[in-house]
Parts: structure tokens; C-alpha cells; sequence
């Protein structure tokens, strides 16, 4: 129903472009809605002119006929008015609603095992952690620089989630090597660049840290 | 047009759930009729000829809606029938305050004029539907009715299409 409160002007209103390309509120014969809906409708003004032809003909039946009109058959409506339909079956218009309650019970069911079924078979699977492999490039100021010592202390770091590996001294030339260094991060316990800091706080050996490699995992 | 007649009167008899019995054109295209030794000269004879054989009530109830219901059955016949497109518009404008064509029911004027403009409807375009709004719902409204629209198909009035065109109003 696209028309709000036809006691209001602007309900009619609407109501009046309702009925514009429709005979009846609902469906396409009389239903209990009209009836409903026309009977709060006291009297229309004449400018409506597609609520008067609906009004007139719904005024046209008997209090008997109207008694016999069907049911409210619309299916938005059905959805907050409560009607019973279980025993219409060949009223085609409980769209989504299943028409054997007993069925609907046993498939609710099944359905609720299967949700159990899958949680618990997740909960029992570890959540897969986003980790990258990471190659550093740590880089010392000249050939001095005690490449021993500076190994040492980079592996001193110690943050959650980060994991050192192996390591190895590159000649880069002139007799100066730069350290390689293997490590394994998680991503949301370790960010990268506050690892590269880290390491770049030995200011005495290091001159940068660069990434040599990344690899998530 | 006078081809249709025939077709009219024979979807019109099985509406009406009554035998057709045998028709044909005679002199000058006059549809004949004849069933059970009886022969009916002229469209609307023959109709009238079925209406007692109906269980459907589609007469008119009061002398005044009688006489009201034959009028909209000859104009169907002279006018409608002839150049549909020319009626559109006065049939749409008489529909404004109107559910069916003769008093507030079905009657043989809203079937006829069904079979009549069903040729037309199916051929207009989304934007003319909208035109004759008035006659476009009191159309789909008949051809709701399964035993009314028999073998043809349902004309789509969607008007979806025209939600782009004028989104105010759908």
C-alpha cells in the first residue's frame, strides 16, 4: 500500500494515485480491505476523482455482498495483519510463507543444526593470522661498523608478533657488508615500519633499514 | 473489421460458457447465427440471442441499465470497432468515474468492448497506456479474469518504465 492515513487529506491524496490504474485496492475483485478502507472513508470530495469512482462502486454492493468478499488478499498487508491461511490454499498469494506449518518446523530445524554444525566445525579451525615474511636490508655506516655487534643488538628487538630468522652478511662493496636479516611478522600485532624504527634506533651501527623483500604468508 | 465479428461472437460464447452454434457472414457481411433449427440475423441479435443461455448475469439488472447496456454495445459496434484509436480518449475520459462501463458490475458491454480494444491495448506504447490511464486500468482489471481473457495474452501495464520518466507518480 503506497497511501499512508486516508483520514488525513494527504492520505487521500495518495490514495486517489493509487487508484488511478487500479479498480480495487488489492488484487483485481473486492476484497475486505476495500471494505475496511471504505468504510473509513466517510464521503470524498468530487476533485478525487479516482477515489469517488472506487468509493461509488464499493458503495454500490449490499452489506450482504460485502460480507462475502474475500479476505484482505494482499501480501504486503498479510505480512502484518495476522490471517490464517491455512486452509486456502488455492489463494495464491502467500508468496514467501510456506504453506504446510509442520514442513516449515522440520525445515527450520535442519536449518538450525546445520548453522550448529558449521559454528562449531569453525570455532574447532584456528582463525587463519595474515603473517608476511619480511627481508630487511640493514645497512651500516662504513667498514667499521662491527657487523657482530650490530646482529646482535637488531635481534635484541623484541615486539609481539614478531618472529627473527636467519641472517647473513652481504658484501656491498669497498669491504663494507649490509646485513640481511630474515623475520616473520603478523600483521595485526606488528606493523613493519615501526619495526624499521626500531632498528634504526641503533644509531651507533645503522645507517637505514630498507625491505628487501615482502611476502605475505 | 467484419472478419472480427465472428472471432468477437465466438470468444464472447465462450465467455458466456454457451454453444456458438454455427456462424457465418451473410449478405453484405452480416454475421448469421443459426443453432437448433433458430437463426439470428446481426451481431447484436446473436448476442442477444446467447444472453439467456448464461448463467452469468451480464444484462443489466434495471430497465435504465439496459437500455444503457444496448447503447454501449452499438456504439462498440459503430464507432469502437471501426477506428478503436479514434475512441480512446472518450472512452478513458468516460471511465474516470467508472469501474465498469454499465453500472457498478460486469456486463456483456465490458466483455465486447474487452475482445473489441484487445488488439489495440496490446499495440500501445507504455507512454499511451499512461495516456489513457483510466481505460488502462479498467483493462487490466478485465483481463484479470482467466474465463474473460481466454487465449490472449495478459497486456503488461508496468509502469516501471515510466518511473524514469516522471518519478513523482510511481
Amino acid at each position: 500500500m503506497t497511501f499512508g492515513d486516508v483520514k488525513t487529506a494527504e492520505g487521500l491524496k495518495h490514495l486517489n494515485l493509487f487508484l488511478e490504474d487500479k479498480s480495487y485496492l488489492s488484487g483485481f475483485v473486492p476484497c475486505q480491505f476495500d471494505v475496511e478502507i471504505f468504510e473509513a472513508i466517510p464521503k470524498v470530495n468530487a476533485n478525487l476523482v479516482n477515489v469517488l469512482r472506487w468509493h461509488n462502486h464499493i458503495k454500490s454492493f449490499s452489506a450482504e455482498e460485502k460480507k462475502n468478499f474475500p479476505p484482505d488478499t494482499n501480501p504486503i498487508r498479510a505480512g502484518r495483519v495476522v490471517i490464517d491461511d491455512s486452509d486456502d490454499d488455492d489463494e495464491d498469494v502467500d508468496l514467501f510463507a510456506s504453506d504446510d506449518e509442520e514442513e516449515d518446523a522440520t525445515a527450520a530445524k535442519i536449518r538450525e543444526d546445520r548453522v550448529k554444525a558449521y559454528s562449531e566445525k569453525k570455532q574447532k579451525k584456528p582463525a587463519l593470522i595474515a603473517k608476511s615474511s619480511i627481508v630487511l636490508d640493514v645497512k651500516p655506516w662504513d667498514d667499521e661498523t662491527d657487523m657482530k655487534e650490530m646482529e646482535k643488538n637488531v635481534r635484541t628487538i623484541v615486539m609481539d608478533g614478531l618472529v627473527f630468522g636467519a641472517s647473513k652478511l652481504v658484501p656491498v662493496g669497498y669491504g663494507i657488508n649490509k646485513l640481511q636479516v630474515m623475520c616473520v611478522v603478523e600483521d595485526e600485532k606488528c606493523s613493519v615500519d615501526a619495526l624499521i624504527e626500531e632498528i634504526e634506533k641503533f644509531e651507533d651501527f645503522v645507517q637505514s633499514v630498507d625491505i628487501a623483500a615482502f611476502n605475505k604468508i | 473489421m467484419s472478419s472480427n465479428y465472428l472471432s468477437h461472437l465466438n470468444q464472447v460464447a465462450t465467455f458466456m460458457k454457451v454453444p456458438p452454434g454455427k456462424l457465418t457472414l451473410g449478405i453484405n457481411n452480416v454475421p448469421m447465427h443459426s443453432h437448433e433449427g433458430k437463426t439470428h440475423r446481426g451481431f447484436l441479435n446473436i448476442l442477444y440471442s446467447y444472453l439467456p443461455h448464461s448463467t452469468k448475469n451480464l444484462a443489466g439488472e434495471t430497465s435504465e441499465e439496459k437500455a444503457e447496456l444496448y447503447q454501449w454495445l452499438e456504439y462498440s459496434l459503430i464507432y469502437v470497432s471501426q477506428s478503436p484509436l479514434h475512441y480512446l480518449s472518450e472512452i478513458n475520459e468516460f471511465l474516470t468515474t467508472r469501474t465498469y462501463f454499465v453500472a457498478q458490475t460486469l456486463t456483456i458491454a465490458d466483455v465486447l468492448l474487452y475482445y473489441i480494444l484487445y488488439n489495440v491495448m496490446e499495440n500501445l506504447t507504455y507512454l499511451e497506456k499512461e495516456k489513457y490511464i483510466n481505460l488502462s486500468r479498467w483493462f487490466d482489471n478485465m483481463q484479470q479474469n482467466p474465463e474473460l481473457r481466454q487465449k490472449n495474452k495478459l497486456v503488461d501495464f508496468n509502469t516501471n518504465y515510466l518511473a524514469a520518466i516522471s518519478p513523482a507518480r510511481h
